[in-house]
C-alpha cells in the first residue's frame, strides 16, 4: 500500500500521458473535484490555466493548506505521481520529458515495517497513534533514537511519563505544559492519548509511574517490531 | 405508552415526544430527530410580519455555513466550517465567548466543512476537519480535551457531522466513503475524552457479515458515518445511517452484499454493540449512501401503533422500519425521476437494478449527489407528515476498475450530472404521510434546495434556497407565506427557540459544500450562488406580538 512500486521506466512521452490520464481519471476527475479531463467540477478547472510544471509538482505533492486539495506525494507511487503531473502539465500546454527519474527502492523488511507502523487494521493499537514519522502519524511523543532491538524497544525508558491526579482519578500522563494557570497533558489511560487541559490548582503531578512503553506494543510480535525498527533506521529521526 | 421511571430522571421529555420547546438542545432538535419545534407564537396568521432581530457574521466563508445551531438556556452555539465556535446571547447576538480552532498545516480530504456541535455535561463537543474531537467548556469556551480519531493524511477521512451525546458518551462519525477507507463510529467519555468503543461498519475477519465482502475488499470498503445519528431513550438504542460501499461505482472486486454499508444500524450506546441492522442497498454501485438522519416517530401501521424509524437515502427512497427490531415495513420514492431500481418489494428487496457498466456511460437517476442531499427532513406531529427536500438531477456514471490505495480517492469511476428525463433539473419540497408515502403537496423550485427543513407548531415549514431567500411554507398546503433575502445561499439547518417568551427562528446562510460546488453542469447559474457565513435570526416585532 505504501510500498513504492518500481514500474519499468516510461520512456515514451505518449505512454506517460496515457498513464497520467488514467491516474487522473481515477484520482482527480470526480464531479466533486476537477471533473473529467480537468474540465472543472467542485474543484477548479485545470485546463489552460497557465500552470508551470514546478507549481503542478508542488501542489500535487503537498496539496493546498486548508482546502480539500490534499498532497499526493505519499499516496501515489512515484511513477503514477510523475505521470499525473505530466498529464496536468499537458493540459497546460507543456510536453512531457522523455523519461522520469526513478526513486531509490526501500528494502522489503523496512517496507513491511512501515506498513506495520501505520497499519490501519490495528485501529488505535499502532505506532502512528502516538508517533509521527515522515510526515504521517500523530506527533504526541517524538522518536529521538531508534532502539537496537525489539527487546530494547520493550524496555525503553520513558522518563518523561508522570502520574497525574485530578478529581480522584490517577492516570499516566505526558506533560505538555505546566506552571501556568492551566496544565496541558496527554492522558495515557487508553489509546488514543487524550490531550487534556486542566486548571493547575486541580491537578497534582508526581514523578513515579507504573506506565511502560511495552504496554503500547502488545499488538506487535518481536518479529514485527524488528521490521518496524528497520523502517525507523531508514527515515530521518530528528535528534 | 409505557413509562420507565428512570427516564423521567434522565430526559426532560416524555418518551415519544420529539418536539423542542424553548431550547434547541440537539442536532435534530431532540434525539428523536424530528426537527420540529412546539413553539407557535410565529404562525401562519402572523408570519408575514416576521423580521430580522439580529445577525452574526462569522467571517469564515470557506465552503459555506452548514451548521445546525444549538440553543440552551438562552445561549446559542454556532460552529463554522473551519471549526471556530461561538457562544452568543440568543436574544441579542452578543458574543459571550469564541473558540478559535488552530488551523491544520495540511490539506484535508473533503475540505473544511462542519455541520454543528453537541452539548452535554457542561461541555460543547465538535468533530474537526482535521479529524479530532474537541470538548470545550460550555461556560468559558476553554478547551477541555482533544483527541485524534485517525490521521487524516493517511485515512482520507475527517469529521464534518455534529456529534451525538448520550448520557456521558459522545459519539462521532466520519467521512471517507469515497476514499479507500473502512468506516466506523467512535465513542469517547464526555468527561475525560477516553475511548469508550469503536464500531466498524464493515465486519472484520471472524465477525458476522464479513463473508459479504470478497477477498481483502473489506479493508477499504467505505461505509462512512458522515452524518449524525438518533437516540431512543426508551429503547436505549442509537441509530446511525451508514454510507456507500467503496469503490463507489465498481463492485466486481467486492462481490457480495457488503454489510453494513448502505444500512441503518442500531447500537447499544454504552458498548457500541450491534443490536440490529437493515441494509437498504446491498452491493451499492451508485454512491447511494444511507448516511442520512433517522427520524424516530410512533405511528399506526395497519391498525397497530408501531415505533418507527423513517429514513430517506441518497437513492431517493424513504424506508420505514420498526426501530425496536429493524423489521422492514414500507418504502416509497421521494423523487419523480428514478431508474436505478424499478422499485422495492413488500419485504424490502430492491428489484430491477440498473447498474453502471465498466468503461461506458450509463444514465442513472437520481444522480450521485442524491435524490436528497444531507439537508434534513422534518416531521410535524400536528399534520402527521414529513417534509422532504428532493433533487431531480440525474447523471452519467462511468465505472472503472480501481485498486485501493489507503486514503486515496476511490470512486471506481466518475459521474457527470445530467438533467432528468422529465425536463430541466429542479428540486422540490414535499409533504408525505410518513408511513404510506402518499404525497400531500409539493413545492417546486428551479434550482437545488440544499438547506434542511424546519417544522413548527405554528404550522410552518421553513427552509432556504441557493439564491439567498429564507422562506416559510404553510405546513398544510405548501403555499409560500413569507420570504426574506439573507444575501447568501442556504446550505445549513435553521432552528426555532424562545427566550423570555419571545420566539426566534435562526438560519445559517452561506453557500458551499461538495455538492453545492459541483452543480454547474446542470445549473450554470450556480456560479452566481453566493458564499457567506451569517446567522440571521428572526422574530415578530415587539409591538405586534
Amino acid at each position: 500500500m505504501r510500498l513504492l512500486l518500481l514500474l519499468p521506466a516510461l520512456a515514451c512521452g505518449q505512454a506517460i500521458l496515457d498513464h497520467g490520464a488514467d491516474v487522473f481519471a481515477k484520482t482527480c476527475a470526480s464531479g466533486y473535484c476537477h471533473g473529467s479531463q480537468g474540465s472543472g467540477g467542485g474543484a477548479p478547472r485545470l485546463v489552460s490555466r497557465g500552470f508551470d510544471e514546478s507549481y503542478i509538482v508542488s501542489v500535487t505533492r503537498a496539496g493546498i493548506e486548508g482546502t480539500s486539495m490534499r498532497g499526493y506525494g505519499t499516496t501515489l507511487a512515484r511513477p503514477e505521481f510523475n505521470a499525473v503531473v505530466a498529464y496536468v502539465a499537458s493540459l497546460n500546454g507543456i510536453q512531457p520529458r522523455a523519461s522520469e527519474p526513478q526513486p531509490r527502492p526501500i528494502p522489503p523488511e523496512a517496507a513491511r515495517g512501515r506498513d506495520l507502523f501505520f497499519d490501519p487494521l490495528r485501529g488505535f493499537a499502532r505506532c502512528s497513534t502516538c508517533h509521527q514519522v515522515d510526515g504521517s502519524g500523530i506527533a504526541i511523543a517524538p522518536i529521538t533514537k531508534v532502539p537496537a532491538s525489539a527487546a530494547a524497544l520493550h524496555q525503553l525508558a520513558t522518563t518523561q511519563i508522570r502520574t497525574a491526579e485530578t478529581a480522584g482519578d490517577r492516570f499516566p500522563a505526558l506533560i505538555v505544559s505546566q506552571g501556568g494557570r492551566r496544565t496541558a497533558l496527554y492522558d495515557l489511560t487508553t489509546l488514543p492519548p487524550v490531550l487534556r487541559t486542566i486548571d493547575s490548582a486541580g491537578v497534582r503531578i508526581s514523578r513515579e509511574t507504573t506506565w511502560r512503553h511495552a504496554s503500547a506494543l502488545a499488538g506487535y510480535s518481536d518479529n514485527e517490531l524488528t521490521s518496524i525498527l528497520e523502517f525507523l533506521k531508514m527515515v530521518q529521526i530528528a535528534p | 405508552m409505557r413509562f420507565l421511571p428512570f427516564l423521567l430522571v434522565f430526559s426532560p421529555l416524555f418518551a415519544g415526544d420529539g418536539a423542542t420547546h424553548d431550547d434547541w438542545p440537539q442536532h435534530g432538535g431532540t434525539s428523536l430527530f424530528w426537527r420540529y419545534s412546539a413553539l407557535d407564537q410565529i404562525n401562519t396568521s402572523n408570519v408575514k410580519r416576521l423580521a430580522p432581530a439580529w445577525a452574526f457574521q462569522t467571517g469564515d466563508y470557506e465552503m459555506g455555513l452548514q451548521a445546525t445551531p444549538i440553543v440552551s438556556n438562552g445561549v446559542l452555539y454556532l460552529s463554522t466550517s473551519r471549526n471556530n465556535v461561538y457562544a452568543l446571547d440568543a436574544a441579542t447576538g452578543r458574543l459571550i465567548w469564541q473558540y478559535k480552532y488552530p488551523q491544520p498545516r495540511t490539506a484535508v480530504p473533503y475540505g473544511p466543512q462542519n455541520r454543528g456541535v453537541a452539548i452535554g455535561g457542561g461541555k460543547v463537543f465538535m468533530g474537526t476537519y482535521d479529524n479530532y474531537v474537541v470538548a470545550i467548556d460550555q461556560k468559558t469556551g476553554a478547551e477541555s480535551w482533544k483527541v485524534n480519531v485517525e490521521d487524516t493524511r493517511q485515512c482520507g477521512c475527517n469529521i464534518t457531522a455534529a456529534p451525538l451525546v448520550v448520557k456521558n458518551t459522545v459519539i462521532v462519525g466520519g467521512t471517507g466513503g469515497d476514499s479507500a477507507h473502512r468506516g466506523y463510529l467512535t465513542a469517547f467519555d464526555t468527561t475525560t475524552g477516553r475511548l469508550k468503543w469503536r464500531f466498524y461498519t464493515i465486519p472484520g475477519p471472524g465477525e458476522k457479515g464479513h463473508q459479504t465482502w470478497k477477498g481483502d475488499s473489506w479493508k477499504f470498503g467505505g461505509g462512512a458515518t458522515w452524518m449524525t445519528g438518533s437516540y431512543d431513550p426508551e429503547l436505549n438504542l442509537i441509530y446511525w445511517g451508514v454510507g456507500n460501499a467503496a469503490s463507489d461505482f465498481y463492485a466486481a472486486d467486492r462481490a457480495g452484499a457488503n454489510l453494513y454499508t448502505n444500512s441503518v444500524v442500531a447500537l447499544d450506546p454504552e458498548t457500541g454493540k450491534l443490536r440490529w441492522y437493515f441494509q437498504e442497498v446491498p452491493k451499492d454501485v451508485w454512491d447511494f449512501d444511507s448516511s442520512y438522519e433517522c427520524v424516530l416517530i410512533d405511528r399506526e401501521v395497519k391498525g397497530q401503533m408501531r415505533k418507527l424509524l423513517v429514513h430517506v437515502n441518497k437513492g431517493g427512497f424513504a424506508f420505514v422500519l420498526d426501530r425496536a427490531t429493524g423489521e422492514f415495513l414500507s418504502a416509497y420514492p421521494i423523487v419523480d425521476n428514478y431508474n436505478w431500481i424499478k422499485g422495492v418489494t413488500e419485504d424490502g428487496k430492491l428489484v430491477g437494478r440498473k447498474e453502471p457498466i465498466e468503461g461506458k456511460a450509463t444514465y442513472i437517476c437520481p444522480g450521485a449527489a442524491g435524490g436528497k442531499s444531507w439537508n434534513q427532513i422534518a416531521f410535524s406531529p400536528r399534520t402527521g407528515w414529513i417534509y422532504t427536500p428532493s433533487l431531480e438531477v440525474c447523471n452519467d456514471v462511468i465505472a472503472s476498475k480501481q485498486d485501493a490505495k489507503e486514503g486515496a480517492s476511490f470512486f471506481g469511476g466518475n459521474f457527470i450530472m445530467k438533467p432528468p428525463p422529465d425536463g430541466p433539473a429542479h428540486s422540490h419540497v414535499d409533504a408525505y404521510d410518513p408511513v404510506t408515502g402518499k404525497r400531500q403537496w409539493s413545492f417546486s423550485y428551479r434550482y437545488a434546495l440544499l438547506a434542511s427543513m424546519l417544522a413548527t407548531a405554528g404550522d410552518l415549514v421553513f427552509t432556504g434556497d441557493p439564491e439567498g431567500n429564507f422562506f416559510a411554507l404553510d405546513a398544510r398546503t405548501g403555499a409560500k407565506l413569507w420570504s426574506f433575502q439573507t444575501g447568501a445561499g442556504h446550505r445549513g439547518s435553521s432552528v426555532a427557540y424562545s427566550v423570555n417568551g419571545r420566539q426566534y427562528i435562526a438560519t445559517p446562510s452561506g453557500w458551499g459544500s461538495l455538492v453545492s460546488n459541483a452543480l454547474t453542469p446542470v445549473w450554470p447559474e450556480a456560479e452566481t450562488f453566493r458564499a457567506g457565513s451569517t446567522l440571521t435570526v428572526f422574530a415578530l416585532p415587539e409591538e405586534s406580538r
